[in-house]
């Protein structure tokens, strides 16, 4: 079988962590994380490491968590205790290079709100975000509840959590949520651009400080 | 619909008969209340307090709609609210001079604003709408379906998650980051234990409706 996520880095120092489970929509499941955490060690240990491209196979950045998997966490303790341990999400927001997501197709929960713990993202015409836990009877749990409202501005941010709906790229452009909207066709050399500029210049994060 | 309030603002609705009705809302089956704004509305005074009680404090998602000009008192409990929704032709007035601390805040944490930038004193619904001080616009009258409809779908989400998603937006915004992700943590630990939880993720799994208690 084919790795769930790829990490490569070229000669340049760019890391890309491509999440590559195209037949799921590249919902994040737990070998995913475990994936994730391993590599992004690896992009705050290597010194080499000068930017990180978060990118997904096929039709999806990601259609969110392996909601198969919810519910299968030994003990709410238990589940509390490994996610102080093995915080993903706080590991990405403290790297010290600059962050980049390239999306397209479905970014929803686990798939928003990873490109939130980034400073820059771009996104093909096709996108679609939305935060939608609650249409589970749960709420964001990777950091959307508090990295979507110090993204967009706060009402715009409660109505995604509280409703549940997606927006397209014209609220996401309109809000900040993506700072560039291009054709799909397009979407490679829109990130490689941003990627260059921020290797070229002096970085100031743009994600939500920690 | 039981599950959604539904509040007029018109002429003769006191501020305290409003405060009262959302707390009958809050003590019943509600999920959602929507507060509609009258032209004739006239509430004389919504003070900061009650501003940051409706943010903060009251329980349910509350969702606000407009038409024509928003001002004054009706404007502060607008501000309160977590949803604002207007119509094309809609502007809300914010008087940044007479405003309390309180109301001044909320204000600028609404628009992004830092302590010593200026209210601005007029948006129009685009103006609004870019700012993310509205978060939907309708054509010029729908305001009430237009803030119906995200009532609908607040009322049809768990309801613990949604009182938990408002805690979690609005308390969180003024932690540290790092201490508010662990709050986050906290509350999704809580809904994990509920049975709405459950049946949001077997109702998935079944590709049906999920049929939430509250549990």
């Amino acid at each position: 079988m084919a790795e769930l996520v790829l990490f490569d880095i070229d000669d340049r120092g760019v890391a890309t962590i491509t999440l590559n489970r195209p037949e799921r929509l590249n919902a994040i499941n737990m070998a995913m994380r475990d994936l994730l955490w391993e590599y992004l060690q690896a992009c705050r240990d290597h010194p080499d490491v000068r930017a990180v491209c978060f990118r997904g196979e096929g039709r999806a950045f990601s259609a969110g968590a392996d909601i198969s998997e919810f519910g299968t966490a030994p003990s709410l303790w238990e589940s509390r205790r490994a996610r102080h341990e093995r915080d993903v999400w706080g590991l990405l927001l403290s790297l010290p290079v600059p962050l980049v997501a390239r999306l397209h197709g479905y970014c929803f929960g686990a798939g928003l709100e990873l490109p939130l713990c980034c400073d820059v993202r771009v996104a093909a015409e096709d996108a679609r975000f939305g935060l939608p836990e609650v249409t589970l009877g749960y709420i964001p749990s990777a950091g959307g509840t508090q990295t979507l409202p110090r993204t967009i501005p706060p009402g715009a941010a409660a109505d995604l959590i509280l409703t549940g709906e997606p927006v397209g790229t014209e609220e996401a452009l309109r809000w900040g949520l993506v700072s560039r909207v291009v054709p799909e066709a397009e979407l490679d050399a829109a990130v490689e651009e941003e990627v260059g500029r921020l290797l070229a210049g002096p970085f100031e994060p743009a994600r939500p400080a920690l | 619909m039981s599950r959604i309030g539904a509040l007029a603002l018109t002429a003769g609705v006191s501020a305290d008969a409003v405060a009262g009705a959302l707390a009958g809302y809050a003590e019943g089956d509600a999920r959602v209340v929507v507060v509609e704004a009258a032209a004739d509305a006239d509430l004389g005074a919504w003070p900061g307090e009650r501003v940051r009680r409706l943010w903060r404090d009251y329980p349910l998602p509350v969702v606000f709609a407009f038409e024509g000009r928003l001002a004054g008192a009706e404007a502060a409990f607008a501000l309160g609210c977590d949803i604002r929704v207007c119509g094309a032709e809609a502007a809300i007035e914010l008087d940044g001079a007479s405003m309390d601390d309180l109301t001044a805040e909320r204000t600028r944490t609404l628009l992004g604003l830092g302590a010593g930038d200026v209210i601005p004193a007029r948006l129009t619904a685009g103006e609004a709408l870019e700012a993310g001080l509205v978060s939907r616009v309708g054509p010029a009258g729908s305001a009430g379906k237009v803030a119906r409809g995200a009532a609908e779908a607040v009322a049809a989400r768990g309801p613990i998650a949604t009182r938990l998603a408002k805690e979690a937006v609005w308390r969180g915004l003024d932690q540290p980051l790092e201490q508010a992700l662990r709050f986050e943590t906290d509350l999704t630990l809580l809904l994990q234990a509920t049975k709405d939880r459950a049946e949001g993720v077997r109702a998935f799994m079944e590709k049906r409706p999920p049929d939430f208690t509250g549990e």
